[in-house]
């Protein structure tokens, strides 16, 4: 099938080396073995692709649908009738359009935060026509409609180069790496110093609102944990360095008595999962496969828990609710508050909020819902915070907008990586994104330093 | 280098572009929604109502309220149900009463994590399926923490 031919050029001193690819009776000719990869025949997976969005859009409502049932009682949820389930599957009609987006777009870190971001928003819209809340959802869901478009076209399809700067030697990165894993296990030790506690996962959220650690400690213990280790832990297993690894990931599962963040816990498992998921599919496939996998183990434990094989819905609770349902209930939730309620014009923003001299809203915006809706501190992403209650719901697609180029810069910073290496490292951060401020999330969980870090990461690493 | 550089000013272009005429759709239709907004009284129960027995119906779907009473604490919701602007009552009847007698009396009850459930009867002991009357069930506790800033002509509830 490939044949390797020397060719002479009169202007070439050094002989060229080409592959010749034979494709329905056609010659190509290619420089280079990246090329002659990407000249897989591309029907075939599109295909698989298109097969996996449409499974993972209708496991993805099946969750969505039971998650209603199950929680119903909370009191957040209505639980669904016939007609509520009709008008569900009308309501995410519209936003199942835009899985064109992930079945044409390349993928990147836009790509992978878009692809999230587009899971909770369809669960906004499954919950949206039956909302408990009285707010008016025909306009929150046409906003939350126009902003997945807003935010996913440029974040997905907007790929700037890698600025040009002399890269680093590879020796001496590795002696980076060393350093960060010094600096995070500094970082962790001052945390324990302040919180240390042992607590099993159903007792963390009796623990985690009395953690008071001093901001710039915060700042560090989340970038330690969100960016600095798993960025750590990718270039270890890329390097194969297996001891460090091992160093890094006991650093990881150390945070979480600190943090006491079930995501710290379950980091290096995650990170695992993905690393493992990226070497048996492509990027598309691993980016869907990494949702459609543990929503449908959540599925098969309700369902084994619901015939009573199984004691209790851990899985489903964590995966298909906490994980998946609760960011998209945030929406609904913020869209109610503020329909109501004077928006905050972004000075809910820290450093907006000191130069502010007047704010109508003197707590951050996850007490204030704590206090309205009774259902703890309630932090929620980007479409909810910088957009409807910022602006409103009517201006916030335009917020939505500026967030996605923001994110295609990010796709610049990790031009030219293997697209491996930035689904793993970016692996805490992206699940993060979907229930924290994008401006928290760039400033004190790392996202910023993340990005940074990829800059800097000299690409010669990855020909060796 | 000038190539690429040319390439990624013609995506941003182009994709600025898609998103004026994307806004430019959305922008009207959101301002015509806005401008018509009718918020829903998320108070009203709406029908159907399930009859149980007797003079006893049921609604399971209801906007969320403080906690129902339950077998530990049968008399801890606050919760009160109003019948064209008129209160209903006794509250925390027995649903036996509810059923037997009716005129009013409720429950508003859960159990376990079961959904909440409000069992009512009618002033008069009709059917609220079809009588015309408009049911709400409101909590008298429910205060705004957040009432200065609400918007002019918007409510706690």
């Amino acid at each position: 099938m490939y044949k390797i031919l020397t060719r002479r050029s009169s202007s070439q001193a050094v002989p060229l080396i080409n592959k010749v690819y034979h494709e329905h009776g056609k010659v190509v000719v290619f420089n280079n073995l990246d090329a002659l990869v990407g000249l897989r025949p591309k029907p075939v997976r599109r295909h698989r692709t298109l097969i996996l969005l449409l499974a993972y859009i209708a496991v993805s409502c099946t969750s969505f649908y039971f998650v209603q049932e199950r929680y119903s009682y909370l009191g957040f949820f209505a639980e669904p009738d016939r007609i509520d389930l009709m008008a569900a599957i009308i309501n995410v009609l519209p936003l199942i359009s835009l899985f064109g987006v992930f079945l044409f777009g390349r993928f990147s870190f836009g790509y992978c935060l878009s692809f999230y971001f587009f899971t909770i928003l369809l669960g906004y819209c499954w919950i949206a026509p039956s909302s408990i809340y009285g707010y008016d959802s025909h306009l929150a869901t046409l906003s939350i409609l126009a902003s997945a478009v807003t935010f996913a076209v440029p974040a997905v399809f907007l790929v700037p180069d890698r600025p040009k700067f002399p890269e680093i030697s590879p020796a001496y990165f590795e002696r980076c790496l060393v350093a960060i894993l010094i600096i995070s296990a500094a970082v962790l030790v001052a945390g324990a110093s302040y919180d240390f506690k042992l607590a099993k996962l159903s007792e963390i959220y009796l623990y985690r609102d009395q953690i008071d650690f001093p901001r710039p400690l915060g700042y560090a213990i989340g970038i330690t944990t969100g960016a600095l280790l798993p960025f750590a832990f990718t270039c270890f297993v890329f390097l194969r360095r297996w001891g460090h690894v091992a160093v890094t990931t006991a650093l990881m599962f150390a945070a979480f008595p600190i943090t006491l963040a079930k995501l710290s816990l379950l980091a290096p498992i995650w990170l695992t999962f993905l690393l493992l998921l990226s070497r048996r599919a492509g990027p598309r496939e691993a980016t869907i496969l990494s949702l459609l996998v543990p929503m449908l183990v959540g599925l098969i434990a309700y369902a084994l828990q619901r015939s009573g094989l199984v004691p209790n819905d851990l899985l489903f609770g964590t995966i298909n609710f906490r994980m998946i349902a609760v960011p998209a209930m945030t929406i609904d939730i913020y869209s109610d508050f503020f329909s109501r309620h004077v928006v905050t014009h972004f000075c809910q923003i820290s450093m907006l909020k000191q130069l502010v001299s007047h704010c109508a809203y003197a707590e951050p915006l996850a007490l204030v819902m704590a206090k309205s809706y009774n259902f703890g501190v309630l932090n929620a992403p980007l479409f909810a915070t910088e957009g409807i209650a910022s602006v409103g719901p009517v201006a916030a697609p335009f917020i939505a907008m500026i967030c996605g180029f923001i994110l295609a810069l990010a796709n610049g910073a990790s031009a030219r990586l293997p697209w491996r290496f930035v689904l793993v490292s970016s692996g805490v951060v992206v699940p993060a994104f979907l229930n924290v401020p994008m401006t928290t999330m760039l400033l004190s969980n790392g996202a910023a330093t993340l990005c940074l870090l990829w800059l800097l990461t000299p690409r010669s690493l990855f020909a060796r | 280098m000038k190539k690429s550089s040319i390439g990624l000013c013609g995506r941003v272009i182009s994709i600025l572009g898609l998103m004026a005429i994307v806004l430019s759709i959305y922008l009207p239709a959101a301002l015509y929604l806005e401008a018509h907004s009718v918020p829903i009284d998320k108070t009203v129960l709406t029908p159907p109502f399930e009859r149980l027995a007797g003079n006893a119906f049921a609604i399971y779907k209801r906007p969320a309220v403080p906690p129902a009473d339950t077998v530990n604490e049968p008399r801890r919701s606050r919760a009160v149900v109003f019948e064209d602007g008129t209160m209903l009552g006794p509250g925390h009847s027995p649903h036996s009463e509810i059923n037997a007698i009716g005129r009013g009396r409720y429950s508003y009850w859960s159990e376990g994590e079961n959904v909440a459930v409000i069992v009512f009867s009618t002033s008069d002991n009709s059917d609220p399926n079809t009588n015309g009357k408009t049911y709400r069930l409101i909590d008298p506790d429910v205060q705004d923490p957040y009432k200065a800033q609400l918007k002019p002509g918007s409510s706690a509830n």
